[in-house]
Protein backbone atom coordinates (compact mmCIF):
# COMPACT_ATOMS: atom_id res chain seq x y z
CA UNK A 1 0.00 0.00 0.00
CA UNK A 2 2.93 2.54 0.72
CA UNK A 3 5.15 1.20 -2.01
CA UNK A 4 5.81 4.35 -3.34
CA UNK A 5 7.35 5.52 -0.45
CA UNK A 6 9.16 2.51 0.93
CA UNK A 7 12.32 3.06 -1.16
CA UNK A 8 13.01 6.58 0.85
CA UNK A 9 11.18 5.76 4.32
CA UNK A 10 14.70 5.07 6.06
CA UNK A 11 15.79 8.37 5.27
CA UNK A 12 12.85 10.04 6.27
CA UNK A 13 12.95 8.05 9.78
CA UNK A 14 15.97 10.26 10.66
CA UNK A 15 15.95 13.73 11.44
CA UNK A 16 17.68 15.37 8.15
CA UNK A 17 21.15 17.45 9.53
CA UNK A 18 19.81 20.46 7.55
CA UNK A 19 16.40 20.57 9.47
CA UNK A 20 18.76 20.22 12.98
CA UNK A 21 20.34 22.90 11.92
CA UNK A 22 17.63 24.97 10.74
CA UNK A 23 15.94 24.29 14.68
CA UNK A 24 19.47 25.27 15.94
CA UNK A 25 18.89 28.86 13.99
CA UNK A 26 15.49 29.22 14.29
CA UNK A 27 13.96 27.35 17.28
CA UNK A 28 14.16 28.32 20.61
CA UNK A 29 15.97 26.83 24.11
CA UNK A 30 13.34 23.66 24.08
CA UNK A 31 13.30 23.40 20.29
CA UNK A 32 16.87 22.93 20.07
CA UNK A 33 16.98 20.41 22.75
CA UNK A 34 14.37 18.25 21.44
CA UNK A 35 16.01 18.30 18.16
CA UNK A 36 19.13 17.55 19.27
CA UNK A 37 17.68 14.42 20.94
CA UNK A 38 16.10 13.44 17.82
CA UNK A 39 19.27 13.73 16.57
CA UNK A 40 20.69 11.72 18.93
CA UNK A 41 18.65 9.19 18.63
CA UNK A 42 18.21 9.05 14.74
CA UNK A 43 22.39 8.26 14.98
CA UNK A 44 21.40 5.64 17.68
CA UNK A 45 19.27 4.23 15.01
CA UNK A 46 21.49 4.54 11.77
CA UNK A 47 24.00 2.73 14.06
CA UNK A 48 21.70 -0.22 15.14
CA UNK A 49 20.49 -0.56 11.72
CA UNK A 50 24.12 -0.81 10.25
CA UNK A 51 24.84 -3.30 13.08
CA UNK A 52 22.09 -5.70 12.69
CA UNK A 53 22.67 -5.28 8.77
CA UNK A 54 25.13 -7.68 6.97
CA UNK A 55 27.41 -6.16 4.24
CA UNK A 56 26.85 -5.61 0.85
CA UNK A 57 23.05 -5.53 1.70
CA UNK A 58 20.59 -2.73 1.76
CA UNK A 59 19.20 -0.81 4.83
CA UNK A 60 15.20 -2.88 5.48
CA UNK A 61 12.85 -0.62 4.94
CA UNK A 62 10.42 0.21 7.95
CA UNK A 63 7.35 -0.64 5.63
CA UNK A 64 6.66 -4.09 4.94
CA UNK A 65 5.78 -5.59 1.80
CA UNK A 66 2.61 -7.75 1.93
CA UNK A 67 3.02 -10.66 2.97
CA UNK A 68 5.33 -10.82 5.61
CA UNK A 69 4.01 -11.78 8.53
CA UNK A 70 3.75 -9.42 11.32
CA UNK A 71 5.86 -10.08 14.69
CA UNK A 72 4.24 -7.76 17.48
CA UNK A 73 6.25 -8.05 20.87
CA UNK A 74 5.02 -6.80 24.03
CA UNK A 75 6.43 -6.51 27.52
CA UNK A 76 4.04 -5.33 30.31
CA UNK A 77 5.88 -4.19 33.49
CA UNK A 78 4.22 -3.95 36.99
CA UNK A 79 5.10 -0.52 38.24
CA UNK A 80 3.96 -1.29 41.72
CA UNK A 81 3.04 2.63 42.43
CA UNK A 82 6.91 3.60 42.15
CA UNK A 83 8.86 5.72 39.60
CA UNK A 84 11.40 3.98 38.43
CA UNK A 85 10.92 2.46 35.17
CA UNK A 86 10.41 0.01 33.53
CA UNK A 87 9.51 -1.82 37.08
CA UNK A 88 8.88 -5.87 37.35
CA UNK A 89 8.23 -8.01 34.09
CA UNK A 90 4.84 -9.55 34.57
CA UNK A 91 3.71 -10.39 31.44
CA UNK A 92 6.00 -11.06 27.74
CA UNK A 93 4.75 -11.72 24.04
CA UNK A 94 2.89 -15.07 23.82
CA UNK A 95 2.70 -15.82 27.81
CA UNK A 96 -0.58 -15.96 29.10
CA UNK A 97 -3.10 -13.61 31.01
CA UNK A 98 -2.14 -12.77 34.57
CA UNK A 99 -4.46 -11.59 37.82
CA UNK A 100 -3.81 -8.20 37.19
CA UNK A 101 -6.39 -7.34 34.80
CA UNK A 102 -4.80 -3.83 34.14
CA UNK A 103 -1.96 -5.52 33.13
CA UNK A 104 -4.11 -7.95 30.43
CA UNK A 105 -5.77 -5.02 29.27
CA UNK A 106 -2.84 -2.85 28.08
CA UNK A 107 -1.74 -5.95 26.86
CA UNK A 108 -4.29 -6.49 24.39
CA UNK A 109 -4.79 -2.99 23.49
CA UNK A 110 -1.26 -2.18 22.56
CA UNK A 111 -1.56 -5.64 20.53
CA UNK A 112 -5.06 -3.62 18.60
CA UNK A 113 -2.44 -0.73 17.86
CA UNK A 114 -0.32 -2.45 16.50
CA UNK A 115 -2.43 -4.33 14.16
CA UNK A 116 -3.98 -1.26 12.97
CA UNK A 117 -0.35 0.51 11.91
CA UNK A 118 0.71 -3.29 10.87
CA UNK A 119 -2.58 -4.34 8.93
CA UNK A 120 -3.58 -0.82 7.25
CA UNK A 121 -0.03 0.80 6.74
CA UNK A 122 1.94 -1.96 6.55
CA UNK A 123 4.39 -0.56 9.79
CA UNK A 124 6.20 -3.02 11.89
CA UNK A 125 5.89 -1.83 15.04
CA UNK A 126 6.17 1.49 16.39
CA UNK A 127 9.84 2.05 14.97
CA UNK A 128 8.74 0.38 12.13
CA UNK A 129 11.57 -2.11 12.20
CA UNK A 130 9.95 -4.76 15.12
CA UNK A 131 10.36 -2.91 18.32
CA UNK A 132 9.48 -4.28 21.32
CA UNK A 133 6.90 -2.55 23.12
CA UNK A 134 7.09 -1.53 26.36
CA UNK A 135 4.83 -0.39 28.89
CA UNK A 136 4.59 0.42 32.63
CA UNK A 137 1.09 0.12 34.33
CA UNK A 138 0.44 1.11 37.55
CA UNK A 139 3.11 4.17 37.34
CA UNK A 140 3.48 6.49 40.70
CA UNK A 141 0.81 6.85 43.45
CA UNK A 142 -2.58 8.06 42.58
CA UNK A 143 -0.65 9.70 39.20
CA UNK A 144 -3.48 11.03 37.11
CA UNK A 145 -1.57 10.99 33.54
CA UNK A 146 0.00 8.44 30.67
CA UNK A 147 3.33 9.32 28.92
CA UNK A 148 5.52 8.40 26.38
CA UNK A 149 8.88 8.65 27.69
CA UNK A 150 10.66 8.72 24.42
CA UNK A 151 11.33 4.92 24.89
CA UNK A 152 8.76 3.30 26.49
CA UNK A 153 4.65 3.82 27.44
CA UNK A 154 3.86 4.52 31.12
CA UNK A 155 0.12 4.53 32.77
CA UNK A 156 -0.81 5.97 36.36
CA UNK A 157 -3.88 4.51 37.94
CA UNK A 158 -5.13 8.07 37.99
CA UNK A 159 -6.37 8.99 42.00
CA UNK A 160 -9.75 7.49 41.77
CA UNK A 161 -11.70 10.73 42.04
CA UNK A 162 -10.54 12.46 39.07
CA UNK A 163 -9.94 9.82 36.87
CA UNK A 164 -10.57 6.03 37.20
CA UNK A 165 -7.87 4.83 34.80
CA UNK A 166 -5.35 5.89 32.05
CA UNK A 167 -5.81 2.35 30.26
CA UNK A 168 -8.67 2.93 27.98
CA UNK A 169 -8.05 2.11 23.83
CA UNK A 170 -7.78 5.27 22.58
CA UNK A 171 -5.20 6.57 25.52
CA UNK A 172 -3.29 3.73 24.71
CA UNK A 173 -3.37 4.18 21.02
CA UNK A 174 -2.44 7.79 21.50
CA UNK A 175 0.78 7.13 23.52
CA UNK A 176 1.63 4.68 21.31
CA UNK A 177 1.23 7.00 18.22
CA UNK A 178 3.33 9.63 20.11
CA UNK A 179 6.25 6.93 19.53
CA UNK A 180 5.06 6.55 15.77
CA UNK A 181 5.76 10.79 15.38
CA UNK A 182 9.05 10.16 16.64
CA UNK A 183 10.02 7.25 14.92
CA UNK A 184 8.68 9.19 11.34
CA UNK A 185 11.30 12.13 11.87
CA UNK A 186 9.21 13.74 14.98
CA UNK A 187 7.48 16.89 15.46
CA UNK A 188 9.04 19.47 18.09
CA UNK A 189 6.58 19.34 20.73
CA UNK A 190 5.30 23.07 21.14
CA UNK A 191 3.38 25.55 19.74
CA UNK A 192 1.90 24.41 16.24
CA UNK A 193 4.36 21.83 15.60
CA UNK A 194 3.32 20.11 18.86
CA UNK A 195 -0.51 20.53 18.80
CA UNK A 196 0.11 18.30 15.34
CA UNK A 197 2.19 16.02 17.24
CA UNK A 198 -0.71 15.67 19.69
CA UNK A 199 -3.52 15.75 17.26
CA UNK A 200 -1.71 12.49 15.37
CA UNK A 201 -1.59 10.77 18.15
CA UNK A 202 -5.42 11.48 19.24
CA UNK A 203 -6.38 10.71 15.22
CA UNK A 204 -4.77 7.48 15.34
CA UNK A 205 -5.80 6.31 19.13
CA UNK A 206 -9.04 7.31 18.18
CA UNK A 207 -8.79 5.02 14.24
CA UNK A 208 -7.17 1.72 16.58
CA UNK A 209 -10.23 1.99 18.59
CA UNK A 210 -12.07 2.35 15.78
CA UNK A 211 -10.16 -0.59 13.89
CA UNK A 212 -10.74 -3.11 16.86
CA UNK A 213 -14.35 -2.24 16.64
CA UNK A 214 -15.00 -2.03 13.34
CA UNK A 215 -17.00 1.45 13.54
CA UNK A 216 -17.54 3.09 10.36
CA UNK A 217 -17.02 7.35 10.66
CA UNK A 218 -20.43 7.44 11.47
CA UNK A 219 -20.78 4.49 13.94
CA UNK A 220 -17.43 6.07 15.82
CA UNK A 221 -17.84 8.00 19.38
CA UNK A 222 -14.57 10.13 18.32
CA UNK A 223 -13.54 10.88 21.56
CA UNK A 224 -9.92 10.52 23.43
CA UNK A 225 -10.25 8.76 26.60
CA UNK A 226 -13.68 7.91 26.86
CA UNK A 227 -15.00 6.74 30.31
CA UNK A 228 -11.60 7.41 32.12
CA UNK A 229 -13.06 10.28 33.76
CA UNK A 230 -14.40 10.08 37.49
CA UNK A 231 -17.50 9.26 38.28
CA UNK A 232 -18.76 12.21 40.11
CA UNK A 233 -16.97 14.28 37.31
CA UNK A 234 -19.56 16.02 34.48
CA UNK A 235 -18.07 15.24 31.28
CA UNK A 236 -17.33 11.91 29.09
CA UNK A 237 -13.65 12.16 28.22
CA UNK A 238 -10.77 14.13 27.80
CA UNK A 239 -11.25 15.43 24.13
CA UNK A 240 -13.68 15.26 21.64
CA UNK A 241 -13.14 15.21 17.63
CA UNK A 242 -16.54 15.64 16.64
CA UNK A 243 -16.92 18.63 18.76
CA UNK A 244 -13.73 19.77 20.25
CA UNK A 245 -14.76 22.37 23.83
CA UNK A 246 -17.87 19.55 24.48
CA UNK A 247 -15.79 16.54 26.33
CA UNK A 248 -16.15 18.24 30.37
CA UNK A 249 -17.68 20.88 32.03
CA UNK A 250 -17.10 20.43 35.87
CA UNK A 251 -16.50 22.33 39.04
CA UNK A 252 -12.87 20.93 39.58
CA UNK A 253 -11.43 20.44 35.84
CA UNK A 254 -13.32 23.40 34.64
CA UNK A 255 -14.52 23.62 31.08
CA UNK A 256 -12.68 21.59 27.86
CA UNK A 257 -10.64 24.40 26.48
CA UNK A 258 -10.28 22.80 23.53
CA UNK A 259 -10.84 25.17 19.84
CA UNK A 260 -12.74 23.71 16.72
CA UNK A 261 -11.47 26.76 14.15
CA UNK A 262 -8.54 29.01 14.22
CA UNK A 263 -10.80 31.48 15.00
CA UNK A 264 -10.29 30.59 18.50
CA UNK A 265 -6.53 29.26 18.33
CA UNK A 266 -4.99 30.15 21.73
CA UNK A 267 -2.56 32.00 22.25
CA UNK A 268 -0.61 30.33 25.71
CA UNK A 269 2.69 29.89 27.02
CA UNK A 270 0.77 27.23 29.35
CA UNK A 271 1.13 23.11 27.33
CA UNK A 272 4.24 23.85 25.73
CA UNK A 273 2.60 26.31 23.57
CA UNK A 274 -1.43 24.87 23.84
CA UNK A 275 -0.78 21.45 22.20
CA UNK A 276 -3.22 19.77 24.29
CA UNK A 277 -5.57 22.94 23.32
CA UNK A 278 -5.22 23.89 19.92
CA UNK A 279 -5.33 20.24 18.51
CA UNK A 280 -8.64 20.53 18.56
CA UNK A 281 -8.53 22.13 15.46
CA UNK A 282 -6.58 19.45 13.49
CA UNK A 283 -8.70 16.85 15.01
CA UNK A 284 -11.41 18.66 13.84
CA UNK A 285 -10.10 18.79 10.34
CA UNK A 286 -9.80 14.94 10.64
CA UNK A 287 -13.25 14.17 11.95
CA UNK A 288 -14.71 16.29 8.83
CA UNK A 289 -12.90 14.67 6.41
CA UNK A 290 -13.70 10.84 7.45
CA UNK A 291 -17.01 12.34 7.60
CA UNK A 292 -16.99 13.65 4.10
CA UNK A 293 -15.49 10.27 2.74
CA UNK A 294 -17.66 7.77 4.66
CA UNK A 295 -16.76 4.64 5.64
CA UNK A 296 -13.88 2.93 7.50
CA UNK A 297 -11.94 6.12 8.53
CA UNK A 298 -8.44 4.70 8.65
CA UNK A 299 -8.94 3.23 5.19
CA UNK A 300 -8.56 6.78 3.37
CA UNK A 301 -8.40 9.65 5.84
CA UNK A 302 -6.32 7.45 8.05
CA UNK A 303 -3.94 6.86 5.14
CA UNK A 304 -4.01 10.27 4.03
CA UNK A 305 -2.56 11.45 7.61
CA UNK A 306 -0.53 8.45 7.76
CA UNK A 307 1.39 9.56 4.86
CA UNK A 308 1.70 13.50 5.26
CA UNK A 309 3.20 12.16 8.32
CA UNK A 310 5.73 9.79 6.66
CA UNK A 311 7.00 12.41 3.81
CA UNK A 312 6.48 15.69 5.79
CA UNK A 313 9.97 15.97 6.77
CA UNK A 314 8.95 19.10 8.51
CA UNK A 315 9.75 19.19 12.51
CA UNK A 316 8.52 22.49 12.94
CA UNK A 317 5.28 21.95 10.71
CA UNK A 318 2.87 24.50 11.22
CA UNK A 319 -0.83 24.30 10.69
CA UNK A 320 -0.37 25.00 7.14
CA UNK A 321 1.95 22.56 6.18
CA UNK A 322 0.65 19.91 7.38
CA UNK A 323 -2.77 20.66 5.60
CA UNK A 324 -1.28 21.25 2.58
CA UNK A 325 0.94 17.57 2.67
CA UNK A 326 -2.32 16.54 3.52
CA UNK A 327 -4.03 17.88 0.11
CA UNK A 328 -1.06 16.59 -1.79
CA UNK A 329 -1.20 13.02 -0.05
CA UNK A 330 -4.72 12.67 -1.63
CA UNK A 331 -4.07 13.85 -4.74
CA UNK A 332 -1.03 11.47 -4.82
CA UNK A 333 -2.77 8.32 -3.77
CA UNK A 334 -6.35 9.39 -5.13
CA UNK A 335 -6.15 11.64 -7.94
CA UNK A 336 -6.18 15.91 -8.68
CA UNK A 337 -9.80 15.71 -9.04
CA UNK A 338 -10.83 13.15 -6.56
CA UNK A 339 -13.42 13.49 -3.74
CA UNK A 340 -10.46 12.60 -1.67
CA UNK A 341 -8.52 15.53 -2.63
CA UNK A 342 -11.17 17.95 -2.63
CA UNK A 343 -12.91 17.25 0.89
CA UNK A 344 -9.66 17.43 2.51
CA UNK A 345 -9.27 20.64 1.04
CA UNK A 346 -12.18 21.61 2.28
CA UNK A 347 -11.98 20.14 5.87
CA UNK A 348 -9.08 22.66 6.20
CA UNK A 349 -11.18 25.55 5.44
CA UNK A 350 -14.24 24.72 7.58
CA UNK A 351 -11.51 25.12 10.53
CA UNK A 352 -10.34 27.85 9.31
CA UNK A 353 -7.03 27.03 7.72
CA UNK A 354 -6.45 28.46 4.27
CA UNK A 355 -4.23 26.61 1.45
CA UNK B 1 1.66 28.55 55.50
CA UNK B 2 -0.60 28.69 52.40
CA UNK B 3 0.15 26.62 49.72
CA UNK B 4 -1.12 27.27 45.67
CA UNK B 5 -0.99 24.28 43.32
CA UNK B 6 -1.84 24.25 39.57
CA UNK B 7 -0.93 21.09 37.65
CA UNK B 8 -1.21 20.30 34.25
CA UNK B 9 -1.77 16.62 33.76
CA UNK B 10 -0.20 16.01 30.80
CA UNK B 11 -3.48 14.83 29.07
CA UNK B 12 -4.93 18.37 28.53
CA UNK B 13 -6.63 19.08 32.27
CA UNK B 14 -5.66 21.61 34.11
CA UNK B 15 -6.10 21.29 38.39
CA UNK B 16 -5.43 23.99 40.58
CA UNK B 17 -6.45 25.16 43.97
CA UNK B 18 -4.98 25.94 47.03
CA UNK B 19 -4.76 25.44 51.06
CA UNK B 20 -3.45 26.22 54.42
CA UNK B 21 -1.22 24.16 55.39
CA UNK B 22 -2.90 23.69 58.29
CA UNK B 23 -5.54 22.09 56.54
CA UNK B 24 -3.18 18.77 55.57
CA UNK B 25 -3.90 15.65 57.24
CA UNK B 26 -1.00 15.47 59.56
CA UNK B 27 1.01 13.40 57.79
CA UNK B 28 0.80 15.07 55.07
CA UNK B 29 1.77 18.02 56.54
CA UNK B 30 4.54 16.70 58.14
CA UNK B 31 5.95 15.69 54.80
CA UNK B 32 5.02 19.29 53.15
CA UNK B 33 7.31 20.63 56.05
CA UNK B 34 10.26 18.22 55.53
CA UNK B 35 10.51 18.03 51.55
CA UNK B 36 9.03 21.30 50.03
CA UNK B 37 12.13 23.02 51.36
CA UNK B 38 13.55 25.68 49.74
CA UNK B 39 16.54 24.20 48.56
CA UNK B 40 14.56 20.90 47.85
CA UNK B 41 11.97 22.77 45.58
CA UNK B 42 14.89 24.99 43.97
CA UNK B 43 16.50 21.59 42.88
CA UNK B 44 13.73 19.73 41.95
CA UNK B 45 13.25 23.16 39.74
CA UNK B 46 16.34 23.08 37.79
CA UNK B 47 15.69 18.97 36.96
CA UNK B 48 16.16 18.78 33.03
CA UNK B 49 13.33 17.04 31.60
CA UNK B 50 13.77 14.16 29.12
CA UNK B 51 13.10 16.35 25.90
CA UNK B 52 11.64 13.33 24.02
CA UNK B 53 9.40 12.60 26.60
CA UNK B 54 5.58 13.61 25.79
CA UNK B 55 2.39 14.37 27.81
CA UNK B 56 4.42 14.97 30.64
CA UNK B 57 3.10 16.91 33.96
CA UNK B 58 3.43 20.51 34.85
CA UNK B 59 3.72 21.68 38.31
CA UNK B 60 3.35 25.35 40.04
CA UNK B 61 3.76 25.72 43.54
CA UNK B 62 3.24 29.11 45.32
CA UNK B 63 4.13 29.43 48.72
CA UNK B 64 2.31 32.34 51.12
CA UNK B 65 4.00 32.46 53.82
CA UNK B 66 1.94 33.77 56.77
CA UNK B 67 4.18 36.76 57.76
CA UNK B 68 3.15 39.13 55.52
CA UNK B 69 6.51 40.64 55.52
CA UNK B 70 7.84 38.03 53.89
CA UNK B 71 7.41 37.71 50.16
CA UNK B 72 5.91 34.19 48.66
CA UNK B 73 8.21 32.00 46.31
CA UNK B 74 6.89 30.74 43.34
CA UNK B 75 8.13 27.48 41.85
CA UNK B 76 7.59 25.47 38.35
CA UNK B 77 8.57 21.86 37.88
CA UNK B 78 8.15 19.07 35.46
CA UNK B 79 8.35 15.61 35.52
CA UNK B 80 11.67 14.37 35.29
CA UNK B 81 13.49 10.99 37.12
CA UNK B 82 15.36 13.42 39.65
CA UNK B 83 12.89 15.05 41.32
CA UNK B 84 9.71 12.48 41.87
CA UNK B 85 9.74 12.87 45.91
CA UNK B 86 8.74 16.17 45.43
CA UNK B 87 6.16 15.95 42.45
CA UNK B 88 4.69 12.49 44.91
CA UNK B 89 3.96 15.28 47.37
CA UNK B 90 2.67 17.68 45.04
CA UNK B 91 0.16 15.20 43.82
CA UNK B 92 -0.62 14.33 47.20
CA UNK B 93 -1.69 17.91 47.83
CA UNK B 94 -3.70 18.29 45.14
CA UNK B 95 -5.34 14.81 46.26
CA UNK B 96 -6.41 16.65 49.10
CA UNK B 97 -7.36 19.64 47.63
CA UNK B 98 -9.79 17.69 45.25
CA UNK B 99 -10.97 15.78 48.01
CA UNK B 100 -11.87 18.59 49.94
CA UNK B 101 -13.48 20.43 47.06
CA UNK B 102 -15.67 17.40 45.97
CA UNK B 103 -16.76 17.05 49.63
CA UNK B 104 -17.98 20.43 49.65
CA UNK B 105 -19.94 20.50 46.62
Amino acid sequence: MNSHYGCCHPIQCILPPHVVEAIKLRGDEEQRKMAEALAKQAEATRESRQEATPPDSFLAAPVLAMGVAPAVNREVYDGKRRATLPGTLVRAEGEDPVDDPVVNQVYDLTGDVFNLYFDIYRRNSLDGQGSTIVSTVHHRRRYNNAFWNGTQMAYGDGDGTLFQTFVEASVVGHELSHAVVQYSGGLVYRDQAGALNESFADVFGSLSKQYTLRQTAAEADWLVGQGILGPDINGVALRSMKAPGTAYDDSTLGKDPQPYHMDFYLNTSSDNGGVHINSGIPNHAFYLVSQYLGGYAWEKAGQIWYDTMQVINNPLATFNDWADKTVEMARERFGAGSMETVLTRRAWKLVGVDL
Amino acid sequence: MKLFLRIFTGQGITLQGEINLSDLPNDLARQVQATLTPENLTAAAAAQPNPLMVDASEYELVIHPDDPNQTSQRYELVDADDNIDVLEVLDDIMHEIVRRKKGQS
